[in-house]
């Protein structure tokens, strides 16, 4: 089942659920984005803003983006292995928002096209993803530039969230 | 012997006929486990991720019922299953690693770091003896006062990574994904990517093409010039990395810092009049051989000199 197809029949049930696509510069976010949407990615700009950095800097803004997320989805260069840490620790810091509480986390090591991408379970290490444990979390490998398990990980991020939010109903 | 005795009896009888048969099929399992890790590397590689990810289901299984089993299970069981179960975890990440490296030729990163005054040659990291095309991400940091030439026909780059150079040029060919770039002064690239980003540098000039708007941030001082590498081979490049020769944005430059209508004080084109288009004088037959000073003064022809 693809992305707009879940969106479909959660909207037919009157029900929304709302994601953040987060991630350090270069991670591929737009790209992602662009490609579950069926949009053209071959002269995507980099974006302006809406990143961790941005974040710190201009915290009043971005706060209300936080509000009622259900989940987040956390992207990932696997191939930049130099910033793995400001990673780590931008993730970390995240996962700290009071607002966040509770969100499902879909991390995407995107960019396994690349010769040099890490594998899901290096970067599970590297990241240090099993300390996790205030957020459901799962890691999916995936590019987004062939569109390889995106929508695995989308399926799971949804089902995560549906399985929490609307099982009192 | 009473009916209360009897009963503890049969409980303590029956805890351990479990923790036996516990131990039994756990043993089973992960007999079966270490038997598809072994044979992992015999199956077709697009089939090796979701392999894989079944062998951890299953691996993650198995840690689960041995937690499940932790009323029954003496403590030298408990810790022994503990143990195996990290092995097999430790020995899945092993062979995931194993086969990537054995795969090499599609999968590498080429490093050069921490290098001072040196010319560095792409060549001298190849395997002289294949001459197999080959795809390579580069990660480039901690250089000062190099030569950094990247070119050779039979190798596409994936993406490259840039971090604290300094007084150093890097001559690359084209680039199938993006270019990232930090902590840099007074350098010059001669490069082609989809994406271009680059922080926290000064001085530089980039001889750039690139098919979407590149990006500056936190810099100051930046010359931006179109790609002038010529040498044969060179549409093929383009047409290996899926770059469209005719869409240059090499001078749709965004300043993050500068969200005004008018020009940014940041970057400018570079003036016609310094426009290079000779590279030749990068090609170094012998880069073993080049003195320190040579070095320099082919530095100084093309690095970014302050007015």
């Amino acid at each position: 089942m693809g992305l707009l197809s879940i969106l479909r029949n959660i909207r037919q049930k009157e029900k929304e659920i709302r994601l953040l696509v987060l991630g350090l510069d270069n991670a591929g976010k737009t790209t992602i984005l662009k490609r579950l949407n069926g949009e053209d990615i071959n002269t995507i700009s980099p974006t302006l803003g809406f990143n961790i950095k941005t974040l710190e800097h201009n915290g009043s803004y971005w706060r209300n983006y936080f509000e009622q997320t259900d989940g987040v989805i956390w992207v990932i260069d696997s191939a930049d292995r130099m910033r793995m840490e400001d990673c780590k620790r931008e993730l970390k810091a995240l996962l700290q928002e009071e607002r966040l509480a509770g969100a499902s986390l879909l991390l995407f090591a995107n960019k396994q096209d690349l010769p040099g991408a890490l594998a899901d379970i290096h970067i599970r290490e590297k990241l240090e993803l099993d300390s996790i444990v205030t957020h459901h979390w799962a890691i999916q490998a995936c590019s987004a530039v062939t569109g390889e398990n995106l929508l695995r990980g989308m399926d799971w991020v949804v089902e995560d969230i549906e399985s929490r939010i609307f099982s009192i109903d | 012997m009473n009916t209360e005795e009897q009963t503890v009896q049969t409980e303590k009888l029956s805890k351990e006929a479990y923790a036996y048969k516990f131990w039994q099929e756990f043993q089973e399992e992960r007999t079966v486990i270490q038997k598809s890790l072994k044979e992992l590397y015999l199956k077709p590689k697009s089939k090796i991720p979701s392999l894989c990810e079944g062998i951890l289901q299953r691996i993650n299984e198995l840690e689960k019922k041995a937690t499940d089993a932790i009323r029954f299970l003496p403590a030298y069981d408990q810790r022994q299953t503990n143990l195996q179960v990290r092995d097999l975890i430790e020995d899945l990440i092993k062979e995931i690693s194993e086969i990537k490296t054995s795969n090499n030729e599609k999968l590498q990163t080429i490093t050069i770091n921490d290098h001072q005054n040196t010319y560095i040659n792409i060549n001298s990291y190849l395997n002289s003896s294949s001459s197999e095309s080959k795809v390579f991400d580069f990660q480039i940091s901690n250089l000062d006062h190099c030569i950094v030439n990247l070119v050779n026909s039979t190798v596409s780059i994936g993406a490259i990574h840039i971090k604290g150079l300094k007084n150093t040029i890097i001559m690359s060919g084209l680039v199938g994904s993006s270019i990232l770039i930090y902590d840099c002064e007074r350098c010059s690239f001669l490069v082609g990517c989809h994406q271009f980003r680059m922080h926290t540098s000064k001085q530089m000039i980039i001889y750039l093409h690139v098919t979407s708007h590149p990006i500056i941030e936190d810099c100051h001082d930046i010359e931006f010039a179109p790609y002038t590498l010529t040498n044969p081979g060179l549409n093929q490049m383009f047409e290996t990395a899926n770059l469209d020769q005719a869409n240059n944005k090499y001078d749709k430059v965004e300043d993050f810092n500068w969200l005004r209508k008018q020009a940014s004080p940041n970057w400018r084109v570079i003036p016609i009049e310094r426009l290079r288009k000779d590279w030749s004088l990068l090609e170094v037959d012998d880069p073993n051989n080049i003195t320190e000073e040579s070095i320099k003064s082919i530095l100084n022809k093309i690095l970014f000199t302050p007015n």
